[in-house]
């Protein structure tokens, strides 16, 4: 099966959040982890289906970060980037947009009343921006609530 | 790092009401819990030895991180949660909170804080086959499938 999509998350819930939410088209999706903790990363099914990129959260290795997804991106050429956050959704989004892929962020279902930093930093740069909660519509007028929490 | 100290005196309590056979303790970076019997205790599994262990568990007692719970709901287990608190510096903001309230409402979750220690019976929350949360995740799965294939994003 062609891996056409990228699912990109930090590890940790964000990435049992991903699992879910792609669960019923994962044979296409390559998984991009930022390993945070690498002694945790270590016991992933790391092979053809998930990658691991360094986990920046600023500074040098959130710039590497741009490079590593250039690199990801030239190889693989997805057609789309679905992350859930954290930060590592940045500089995935951004390489994504000069690649022309289209990108789609969802919000974490912990975020009920307020959004996350990550999601107020890639609203702009993100096709489709998914929220649990009809509180966080008022702030991010494209927003579509998945499913509702409130 | 944030320590939750809490949580081992949650763990403690239930452990000397419930007396398992056997206990697999993930402290994290509190510090390594004292004075639980039977307890199996590492800083952290992986990813594996997690799955594994939640797989094979009939109680699951955690803090309220995504992660965890969602995982919990995953396997049948009615998670037990201790939400981190942003006023103890449990954690950076209220998000642990916020998912315990919601999840709390569709009672896919117990909340020990708010715990009837006297009448409570700890036989409800063994492993269900209802499968509740499960589905519940499932239909999450479902509908952003056809939310995205709406539009033709898939």
């Amino acid at each position: 099966m062609v891996k056409d999509i990228f699912v990109v998350s930090s590890t940790g819930g964000h990435y049992v959040e991903a699992q879910i939410l792609t669960r019923f088209f994962s044979s296409r999706c390559m998984y991009i982890i930022s390993n945070k903790n690498l002694f945790r990363a270590n016991g992933f099914e790391r092979g053809k289906d998930v990658k691991v990129v360094f986990h920046g959260v600023k500074g040098f290795k959130l710039f590497l970060n741009f490079f590593e997804f250039f690199y990801l991106y030239l190889v693989y050429r997805p057609r789309l980037v679905i992350s859930t956050g954290a930060s590592v959704a940045f500089p995935s989004f951004i390489v994504a947009k000069i690649f022309g892929i289209k990108t789609v962020f969802v919000e974490s279902i912990t975020r009920v009343r307020s959004p996350s930093k990550t999601a107020r930093l890639v609203y702009r740069i993100s096709d489709r921006f998914f929220v649990f909660s009809g509180e966080l519509v008022t702030e991010f007028a494209k927003a579509e609530v998945l499913v509702s929490i409130d | 790092m944030h320590q939750f100290d809490r949580l081992n005196e949650y763990v403690l309590k239930i452990v000397s009401i419930i007396d398992p056979a056997e206990c697999i303790y993930q402290y994290g970076h509190s510090p390594i819990p004292q004075g639980i019997s039977k307890v199996k205790a590492s800083s952290f599994l992986t990813e594996i030895e997690f799955r594994a262990a939640i797989q094979s568990a009939d109680l699951f007692v955690t803090h309220a991180g995504a992660g965890n719970i969602l995982q919990g709901l995953e396997v049948g287990l009615v998670p037990l949660v201790v939400p981190r608190r942003p006023e103890l510096q449990e954690h950076l903001d209220a998000h642990q909170l916020e998912l315990t309230e919601f999840l709390q409402k569709k009672n896919f979750l117990i909340n020990l804080e708010d715990m009837d220690w006297v009448n409570c019976d700890f036989s409800n929350f063994v492993k269900s086959q209802r499968g509740d949360g499960k589905s519940y995740l499932e239909s999450i799965g479902t509908r952003f499938f056809q939310m995205l294939n709406m539009e033709n994003y898939l």
